[in-house]
């Protein structure tokens, strides 16, 4: 028992001592773990360590940065500073790329929202993706329609466009003929109202298309959900079909379609690449203006592919054109293609689909399209069995590949490259045959000469063993190997 | 491109084989008056063209056409809505004038009447090496109402006439059927949309007046 008391006695002395004790003198038991400070109190003096010493670094990483270039080019000894000055710059580097993104998001924050403010006026949320291409532009000229739509003069306007796309809401046992007619006489009503109207009396006809535009667009982005690709009709299907249709075609190449394109030159790669985006793009915009849009940047970037790939020159004709936008539509395999055309023919205004630069490059898309949907073996000027070749070839690739865009251009090459070197590899294996049969041969001759050899040496010396040793051994081996030889 | 002026907005067709110089004729017809304009475009699948006839402003658009064997079935979507086409065909190459014929047969088809024909016998400049008859063209010509033109893209010869007077026709094919339009298809639907949005004026005057653009 005392023995016991004694050792508590003892733990107590020592748990009583101050030196135990934390140093900041909070009551509480220190480590030497921790410095000699309790948990609590060591993270706090630890932190404010740390933040001291960040301070510092970026400090000198401030007004050091220029000088950072020259303690890069100090070799060896200075290597510890060197490293501790990178890992500095690194961090200094990366507080200012989140700095410089914060206020890139801010800055796209005001700028979206624009764009983003006019969704959701124009139509409750579909799965239409925002527009990419420069919105603040496309938006401008609508914004300004919207505000004119607002003015008190224009109300019969607003109420006209309110009215028309009610009555086509409310009534959805219409064809999708039945409301492009009502759509196209809208647009042709609206037009005479508006020449006139007495706030366009004295503007320029350009004002009116400006408004008219806003009209189709307006109208336009409230009806898309009931006459984008509607169900009564076989647009869907269509679509389907075609996708894998398109799929089933990767290995056209440029040279199938007699289409002027250089695959090789870096630049026209780039702009294939963008002509197709644009084509794709189609498909998130609402309004038939601004899938007309999409396609005429597409084709502008044609015109830019046949331009580089004719290093001669000359203009480009229809017969160039026209392959190319085919070549671009299947390897772009747009979604939805046919829905958009047809939505495009059925609801543009049709002003603009017969006339102007738009409506002939939406009229060769739809030839593209048609060209597409028919095409075989006789269109690529190729036989009937080599066509079914590439195509029932390509059938098993493709679902094997599911749609990651297929480069037929590469694939082929790397086929042609396999061909070849199965070819040398067959070569090479004959040519080792026939080495390797040669080398039996010439290994049997010589163990044929040896026993020869072997032979005659025996002969030789038995004949010698006899008699004659001094005479001619040398002489009658060199004649019977010069005989053998000769056999040989 | 309001209703008024779609007026004398006329779109012209170019068709016929690959090769008898349809871009050409295009180019030069455009290229002398619009010179720099269209020299630093390179694109000559589709130009513009304005034109003064008899004191009326008119606009014709001309489409060129993909003229690959393989991609004539694509015909019919770029000749509809089009008020007139000009057909070539290349003098030396007796194909390409069968190739109008065939043109013609379908043009007749699809469009009937309404469509203002030309036919254009180019690459007179080479003369020395026709295969194709003048006057059995112009015969041809005559029998499915359309004009035969001898026409050099090279020389800059029957060009402007040719378009001048596909453009002449086409006034006067407007002419024509203007007032059937307008009563028959035009007027019913349009008058519809009219009276409808007319009963619903006073209403939203009302509105429009004292409340101002707080209606939207």
């Amino acid at each position: 028992m005392a023995e016991r008391s004694k050792t508590r006695s003892k733990i107590y002395e020592r748990l009583n001592n101050p030196e135990l004790r934390c140093k900041t003198g909070c009551g509480f038991y220190g480590n030497p773990a921790w410095r000699g400070y309790c948990s609590v109190c060591y993270r706090e003096v630890y932190l404010k360590q740390q933040r001291a010493r960040a301070a510092s670094q970026s400090r000198e990483a401030a007004f050091g940065e220029g000088s950072h270039n020259l303690h890069s080019e100090v070799p060896i000894g200075h290597e510890q500073v060197e490293t501790r000055k990178l890992k500095f710059n690194k961090f200094e580097e990366k507080k200012k790329f989140q700095l410089e993104s914060k206020k890139q998001s801010v800055k796209n924050l005001f700028k979206k929202s624009p764009g983003r403010s006019m969704q959701s006026e124009g139509a409750p949320a579909l799965n239409a993706v925002p527009s990419l291409v420069d919105p603040s532009k496309v938006a401008s000229g609508f914004r300004e329609f919207l505000k004119t739509l607002k003015r008190p003069a224009a109300q019969d306007l607003n109420e006209k466009c309110k009215l028309f796309i009610q009555r086509l809401l409310s009534d959805p046992s219409l064809s999708v003929e039945k409301q492009s007619e009502m759509v196209h006489d809208f647009y042709g009503a609206m037009s005479e109202h508006l020449q006139s109207h007495p706030l366009f009396q004295n503007q320029p006809p350009e004002e009116i298309d400006r408004t008219l535009d806003g009209v189709e667009k307006h109208i336009m982005t409230k009806l898309y959900r009931i006459v984008f690709c509607p169900a009564s009709t076989d647009d869907e299907a269509r679509d389907l079909e075609n996708q894998k249709r398109i799929r089933s075609f990767n290995w056209i190449s440029p040279q199938h379609l007699d289409a002027a394109i250089n695959t090789d030159d870096k630049q026209v790669q780039q702009l294939i690449e963008e002509s197709e985006q644009g084509l794709i793009e189609m498909n998130t915009k609402r309004a038939p203006q601004d899938k007309l849009a999409c396609v005429v940047r597409c084709c502008k970037d044609i015109f830019e592919i046949i331009r580089l790939s004719t290093p001669a020159g000359g203009a480009v004709s229809a017969d160039d054109f026209l392959p190319c936008l085919i070549y671009v539509v299947l390897k772009a395999n747009p979604t939805m293609l046919h829905s958009n055309v047809q939505y495009i023919s059925r609801f543009c205004n049709p002003n603009k689909l017969m006339m102007g630069e738009a409506g002939y490059f939406f009229t060769n898309l739809c030839c593209a399209l048609s060209f597409i949907e028919k095409l075989d073996a006789q269109a690529l000027s190729m036989t009937q069995e080599e066509f079914n070749r590439k195509m029932f070839g390509d059938e098993t690739d493709s679902s094997e590949q599911s749609k990651a865009s297929p480069e037929p251009p590469v694939m082929c090459k790397g086929l042609e490259l396999m061909k070849a070197n199965l070819e040398i590899l067959e070569g090479l294996r004959e040519r080792q045959m026939k080495l390797k049969k040669d080398a039996l041969c010439l290994q049997e001759q010589m163990t044929e000469f040896r026993n020869n050899v072997v032979k005659e040496v025996d002969a030789i010396l038995a004949g010698t063993s006899k008699g004659n040793m001094f005479l001619k051994p040398t002489v009658t081996t060199s004649e019977h190997q010069g005989a053998t030889v000769g056999a040989s | 491109m309001a209703a008024a002026s779609r007026k004398n907005q006329f779109k012209v067709v170019l068709l016929g084989e690959g090769c008898v110089g349809k871009t050409s004729l295009m180019l030069r017809y455009v290229q002398d008056k619009f010179n720099d304009k269209h020299l630093t475009t390179l694109q000559a699948s589709f130009l513009n063209k304005r034109l003064n006839i008899d004191g009326q402003r008119v606009n014709i658009a001309i489409w060129d056409t993909a003229g690959q064997e393989r991609f004539h079935a694509l015909g019919p979507i770029y000749y509809r809505d089009s008020n007139g086409a000009i057909l070539v065909y290349d003098i030396t190459d007796e194909d390409s004038f069968f190739k109008v014929k065939k043109w013609v047969k379908e043009l007749k088809k699809m469009l009937g009447e309404d469509i203002a024909l030309c036919i254009a016998g180019n690459k007179i400049d080479l003369e020395k090496d026709r295969h194709v008859d003048a006057a059995e063209a112009d015969a041809y010509a005559k029998t499915v109402g359309a004009k035969h033109f001898h026409t050099s893209a090279k020389l800059n010869k029957g060009i402007e006439e040719m378009f001048f007077e596909l453009t002449k026709k086409m006034l006067e094919t407007q002419e024509k059927s203007e007032p059937r339009d307008g009563l028959v298809e035009k007027g019913n639907g349009r008058r519809k949309n009219v009276l409808i949005v007319d009963e619903q004026q006073p209403q939203q005057q009302k509105s429009g007046g004292c409340c101002g653009g707080g209606g939207s």
